[in-house]
């Protein structure tokens, strides 16, 4: 499935890491953080952008130091009832401070788009065949929050 | 009480078009059901029994007159002429086809409700005291507080897909009359010795399966605090909240398995972590919220007018009404007057379209156009005259609405049971409405003083019984009706979990078991005012075994 | 799906637009007659009839769909074995719109 970012369907450069494959130097890849974690150097003296893939059981505090070092998070979302990962991006963004590409993955459907634009997501990747003109409306069905999180251009009770 | 502005108005409308939308995407296939039903909880649509319900949000239990009129315009147009009020403040329609129900929300919006998040994985309709303002005992007025937190909660973009459900449940008395220790998160107003308004916090309570009087995980969290606070303890919860057994995911068992003081640490240290200035109500909100609470203009009137004892001796059945349903009202000469919804026989919590006009009329002639909800499944006028409580008595008794029952024994919270209900394994309110019958008598309920009885019609426990003096639930033994009675639970501020008593009984044979019990209480106590729980809490559950199993 | 459960059984569902209890007849239809429905006798049956549901084309207007078991009354009607069917067949067991209002026993 292509990637959608601001509202739009993008050409993705990422290449996820196939399961017990080395780490390479060159190319853009995705790297599950567990294999990170395994080889801490493997991400020294790479050429190419690395993206850290963690599973919504994961304390993201515990891994700020690798975290920092990533220009992509990716974030799991293995059934979309399972919102573990609305606050493990607060987290990241809140207090560890992560300023780069947070992407989510899995079971995104347009139902839940708003709410992971107004938790810090900022490209979704998808099981699903998605219509991106119901998404982009999904996104405009609210113009108003009582939180103020990542608002966009919503009215915030003030 | 609390008006729409603009932005509440706005706010309102376009998630009533947000899911007038995914209704007609559902309709047209577009949607599947799986991804659908999520949907429709978090806007109270649940698929029963027989029909749809629909569940609207009474946020903390108050409606105006002009509310109440569309609750019963709605059940009248769209149901089948009658609404049940809910243990969560709320109402229940029973009836509503699907494609209607973007109207009724539509409706709704009109006079300033909705019925966002009465169902879901997701922080509900948070609860009150149905006194509230006008208690004796009040520390503050809970009811800023709990719009506030309305507001809060309302579509919180990292709080929408919880593990489980969310409840919370405040009160600024020292009587608990909302229950909060058996919520997940409950609050108590307080004022610390500066005389800052502050908030006693109780974590992890719950009924169903696994009943748990809540802990107190903090003593005193200032209002600024707060929000950053609830924002907290829920990140906890979404974070580390059981996801693998649908029955093991309430709070309530992550408090229990992590230990409060490590969970306590927890929630400490991701509340240490959050830009608090950022997640604290909006400067002057709180205020702003306040001034819609403020009392009405009360006369200056002499407490126990020489008419009302005249009217009370001259008439047994209203001086009756007067002592079960009328309350110390916290202005002099004012009283607050419960309603009951518990017509001997009746369903309890039930309304029909006409009682609630006459409420909402009585509510604008006599009690400044407001009502309350209790999560005991009544209503209550919280600002009626001494002076006016003949004439309101009479009003209400030609609706059918004066029965004299406040907290008596045949004042029962009942769910819907399996009469309604997919998740019921027994009808409750035939149950209800036998032991309704049995204790009829008002002179014998007077002597037999308060006695609450709460009766489930599955484990889930939405009838409370956990928390009844006797609690009565329902099970399915090999396709057949039966009921287990428990004795010593309380839903007040000694919250206790109620204890089993023996094999359960068909349902032909509950009423009697309860008049077993309640006759056994009457020949142990020691006084008249030795209630029955006191009685239980005394001599335990010995006496009222062999009282119950002797024959058996 | 369901457990195959010993006896008859007859598949059931609610109408996705109205939430009405509909049963599965046998010109592959949904009838809110409990006695239109079309009685399954064996697991293969039944199997059979699962199949059928799956692929009917308006599969969408009806949700929550499970077979029950029914059994014959002396008259020959299908009548649902466990009382949630029934309630659910016959709708609430309570007088739920004219509810037996009061009486105050000892009014004045």
């Amino acid at each position: 499935m292509p990637i959608i970012k601001n509202g739009q369907f993008v050409e993705d450069g990422w290449v996820t890491l196939e399961e017990g494959a080395a780490v390479p130097v060159e190319g853009d890849v995705i790297i599950p953080l567990e294999v990170a974690l395994a080889d801490v150097t493997a991400l020294d003296g790479r050429t190419g952008k690395t993206a850290l893939l963690i599973s919504n059981d994961v304390d993201v505090e515990d891994h700020a130091e690798l975290i920092a070092k990533a220009d992509m998070v990716v974030l799991m979302l293995p059934a979309f009832t399972d919102g573990r990962a609305y606050s493990q991006a607060m987290v990241l963004i809140e207090e560890l401070d992560y300023k780069n590409e947070l992407r989510i993955k899995g079971d995104v459907l347009v139902d839940q788009a708003l709410h992971m634009v107004r938790c810090g997501f900022d490209s979704f990747d998808s099981n699903h065949e998605i219509d991106l003109e119901v998404w982009n409306k999904a996104l405009h069905k609210m113009s108003t929050t009582y939180q103020r999180t990542y608002e966009g251009d919503l009215q915030v009770r003030s | 009480m609390y008006v729409y502005d603009d932005f509440d108005e706005k706010f309102v409308r376009e998630r009533a078009a947000q899911f007038r939308d995914q209704v007609e995407r559902r309709l047209s296939g577009q949607l599947e059901e799986a991804q659908f039903r999520p949907l429709r909880l978090m806007n109270g649509v649940y698929l029963q029994l027989h029909a749809y319900m629909l569940r609207v949000a009474v946020p903390y239990g108050t409606l105006s007159s002009r509310q109440l009129r569309q609750l019963s315009m709605i059940a009248s147009k769209y149901d089948k002429g009658y609404g049940h009020f809910t243990t969560r403040q709320n109402i229940q329609f029973n009836w509503p086809q699907l494609k209607d129900i973007p109207d009724i929300l539509d409706d709704l919006a009109d006079v300033g409700m909705h019925a966002i998040q009465t169902s879901g994985n997701c922080i509900r309709n948070v609860t009150s005291d149905q006194w509230s303002g006008v208690a004796a005992d009040e520390v503050a007025d809970p009811r800023p507080y709990a719009e506030l937190m309305r507001q809060w909660s309302s579509l919180h973009p990292e709080f929408s897909y919880l593990p489980r459900k969310f409840k919370i449940a405040i009160t600024g008395a020292v009587s608990d009359r909302a229950a909060i220790a058996f919520h997940d998160i409950g609050l108590q107003l307080l004022k610390n010795s500066d005389g800052e308004i502050g908030f006693r916090v109780l974590v992890g309570g719950g009924l169903g399966r696994t009943p748990m009087v809540a802990k107190q995980i903090r003593d005193f969290i200032s209002f600024d605090d707060l929000l950053p606070y609830l924002v907290a303890i829920l990140r906890a919860y979404n974070i580390e909240g059981r996801r693998d057994n649908k029955y093991k995911a309430r709070i309530k068992i992550l408090v229990h398995e992590k230990g409060i003081d490590d969970f306590r640490a927890r929630v400490d240290d991701i509340f240490e972590g959050l830009d608090k200035e950022k997640l604290r109500a909006p400067k002057g909100e709180i205020e702003r919220i306040s001034k819609f609470f403020e009392l009405p203009a009360y006369e200056t009137l002499e407490e126990n007018s020489p008419e009302l004892a005249e009217a009370r001796a001259a008439n047994a059945s209203f001086n009756a009404f007067v002592n079960r349903n009328v309350a110390t009202h916290k202005k002099p000469g004012y009283s607050i007057v419960n309603i009951s919804l518990k017509p001997i026989g009746g369903i309890p919590g039930d309304a029909t379209s006409s009682q609630m006009d006459v409420v909402a009329d009585l509510a604008d002639q006599y009690s400044f156009g407001e009502i309350r909800v209790s999560h005991e499944q009544n209503l209550v006028l919280a600002h009626v005259k001494q002076s006016d409580l003949f004439t309101l008595w009479q009003r209400l008794r030609e609706a059918e609405l004066e029965t004299a029952n406040i907290g008596a024994i045949t004042d029962m919270i009942t769910c819907p049971g399996l009469d309604y209900c997919t998740l019921a394994t027994a009808r409750s309110i035939p149950i209800a409405q036998k032991i309704s019958e049995k204790f009829a008598d008002q002179s014998r309920q007077d002597l037999i003083g308060d006695l609450k009885i709460k009766i489930s019609g599955c484990i889930n426990a939405c009838g409370h019984h956990h928390a009844g003096h006797i609690g009565i639930l329902g099970l399915d033994k090999k396709g057949e009706e039966y009921y287990q009675i428990t004795l010593g639970g309380s839903g007040d501020e000694n919250a206790a979990v109620g204890d089993i008593l023996g094999p359960g009984f068909s349902a032909d044979e509950v009423a009697g078991a309860v008049d077993v019990l309640v006759d056994r209480y009457i020949e142990l106590r020691e006084s008249k005012s030795e209630s029955f729980l006191d009685v239980v809490k005394r001599v335990g559950l010995e006496p009222f075994k062999e009282a119950l199993y002797a024959d058996h | 799906m369901a457990k195959k459960i010993k006896g008859d059984q007859i598949f059931t569902g609610q109408l996705l637009r109205e939430g009405l209890v509909v049963y599965f007849t046998a010109d592959e239809n949904w009838s809110t007659d409990l006695q239109q429905a079309v009685v399954a006798t064996s697991d293969d049956e039944l199997t059979e009839l699962e199949m059928k549901i799956e692929s009917i084309s308006h599969k969408n207007d009806v949700i929550d769909v499970y077979p029950f078991v029914v059994v014959r009354d002396e008259k020959g009607k299908l009548v649902p074995q466990h009382i949630r069917e029934r309630i659910r067949t016959e709708g609430p067991s309570i007088d739920y719109i004219n509810q037996p209002f009061k009486q105050n026993m000892n009014a004045a």
